[in-house]
């Protein structure tokens, strides 16, 4: 329990932390089996301490969450080891990423919930970066990158609106954590680091804007 | 057609197309009118680059009546009440701006954000130009007119914001909730229309996202922010689309 935290917001953080434990938990199994490099220390530890902090899935379930996160967790189980590269390490990562940077500099997190939230973005941060050398490796550079980014991160990306009103209506006020803000953050870091990998930049945005929009 | 269509329902039937076709004309043809007045606004205010922007406002007027000329060669009536419904909100900032006389923020609104829209629908439509007979060279001397427009808009506003980097950041921030939130949101309302035509809305979608983005960080916002901010802008309309809702 954050110190200082009434009833009310210690409910918000057991849902913001179910949440990113399912998430971080179906992201190790798939680094575990296609990516190795990427179920790092710190992404295990985190794991553990989201598991910790969440106790059970009760929260998510009663939330108007529950039902898009199991959707989007179903998309993610689909894909194969290329999906768990890029749509894991590349992609959500990154929103991963945008979110503990959130809370972990929101004063109004608890000293615990400020110190997960710090790990979870070292082990995003460490993941990503792993993601990327790995498809650089894999020759997944430019245009291939495109092609399979297309391929496999689409159906993903299409359910991630769904998460919207959820996200606002359980975050927004506590953490000032909004939806369209970090669909900005992970369109921004996606844009940087696809441009490292020789991404075109115009391709890879009219990409995510249809994505986004379903098509 | 009140609202865009679902994804479950988007018709792509010869009426449906006819319709996105007079929308989508419609949407030129008047776009083009506002965008005269808001130049000849600009105009008005500015003694010191009245002439030129007088000038942009003919040429915005001359972009008008080369597509009526083009709607009429292919039989299409310009559809007047989308276009105004999809006006009425832009206007209506115009207003606020003149009356605050802020050049700065028309520039940005009508230079950066309205050009966007234009740029990014027009240049893919050069592509099925021959489909409809008289219309490639309207858009084609349309889309590098605009372009002019941006170029010198560009150059107005980082002489403007000459080492006002931040002060920059603040009226695109204030200029941009509700000029993205119109603007935008006509993007997403003519999106199922675009497809309609053989183009694709969300390309096009992308590519308004991408080119504002790009004019901010050639007045000086970080590369990053500036995407981050066009994106976070845009999601609430995406949002709305997805649902089948009026972008506003």
């Amino acid at each position: 329990v954050s110190e200082g935290a009434g009833p009310e917001d210690d409910a918000t953080e057991r849902l913001l932390f179910t949440v990113l434990r399912r998430f971080e938990a179906l992201a190790l199994s798939r680094y575990e089996r296609d990516a190795p490099a990427l179920a790092t220390a710190a992404k295990r530890a985190l794991v553990a301490a989201l598991d910790e902090r969440a106790r059970g899935d009760a929260a998510l379930e009663a939330s108007e969450l529950g039902r898009p996160v199991e959707a989007l967790l179903a998309t993610l189980r689909e894909g194969g080891p290329t999906s768990t590269l890029l749509v894991q390490g590349f992609v959500l990562e990154r929103l991963g990423r945008a979110i503990y940077a959130v809370v972990a500099g929101d004063a109004r997190s608890g000293p615990a919930a400020r110190a997960l939230a710090e790990s979870g973005l070292r082990a995003s941060e460490q993941a990503a970066a792993a993601a990327g050398r790995l498809l650089e490796e894999g020759g997944f550079t430019g245009a291939a990158l495109y092609d399979a980014l297309s391929r496999t991160a689409r159906p993903a990306l299409a359910r991630l609106d769904a998460l919207g009103e959820g996200v606002d209506a359980a975050f927004a006020e506590r953490y000032r954590l909004r939806f369209a803000d970090l669909m900005g953050e992970l369109a921004a870091d996606l844009i940087e680091a696809g441009l490292a990998l020789g991404l075109e930049r115009r391709k890879l945005v009219c990409f995510l804007a249809g994505a986004l929009m379903g098509r | 057609l009140e609202t865009p269509t679902t994804e479950a329902a988007r018709p792509a039937d010869a009426a449906f197309r006819r319709a996105s076709l007079e929308r989508l004309i419609g949407l030129a043809v008047f776009g083009e009118r506002v965008a005269a007045k808001i130049y000849a606004v600009m105009a008005r205010l500015s003694s010191d680059h009245a002439a030129i922007l007088r000038r942009f406002a003919a040429m915005e007027g001359q972009h008008s009546a080369w597509f009526v000329e083009a709607a009429q060669a292919n039989g299409i009536e310009p559809d007047r009440e989308f276009a105004d419904r999809e006006l009425g909100y832009l206007l209506e900032q115009v207003e606020r701006y003149e009356a605050e006389r802020s050049v700065e923020s028309l520039a940005v609104l009508q230079g950066f954000i309205v050009e966007s829209l234009a740029i990014a629908t027009y240049e893919p439509f050069l592509s099925i130009a021959d489909r409809y007979p008289g219309t490639r060279d309207a858009f084609a001397r349309a889309l590098e007119e605009e372009r002019y427009h941006v170029e010198w808009v560009t150059r107005y506003l980082r002489l403007r914001f000459f080492d006002a980097e931040a002060e920059f950041l603040a009226l695109a921030e204030k200029v941009n909730i509700q000029g993205i939130d119109c603007i935008g949101g006509t993007m997403m309302n003519i999106a199922d229309h675009l497809d309609a035509i053989g183009l694709s809305g969300a390309d096009c979608a992308g590519a308004m996202m991408d080119g504002y983005a790009a004019l901010l960080e050639r007045v000086g916002i970080e590369r990053r922010l500036a995407a981050k901010s066009v994106v976070g802008l845009f999601m609430p309309l995406i949002h709305k689309y997805r649902r089948g809702e009026r972008a506003k």
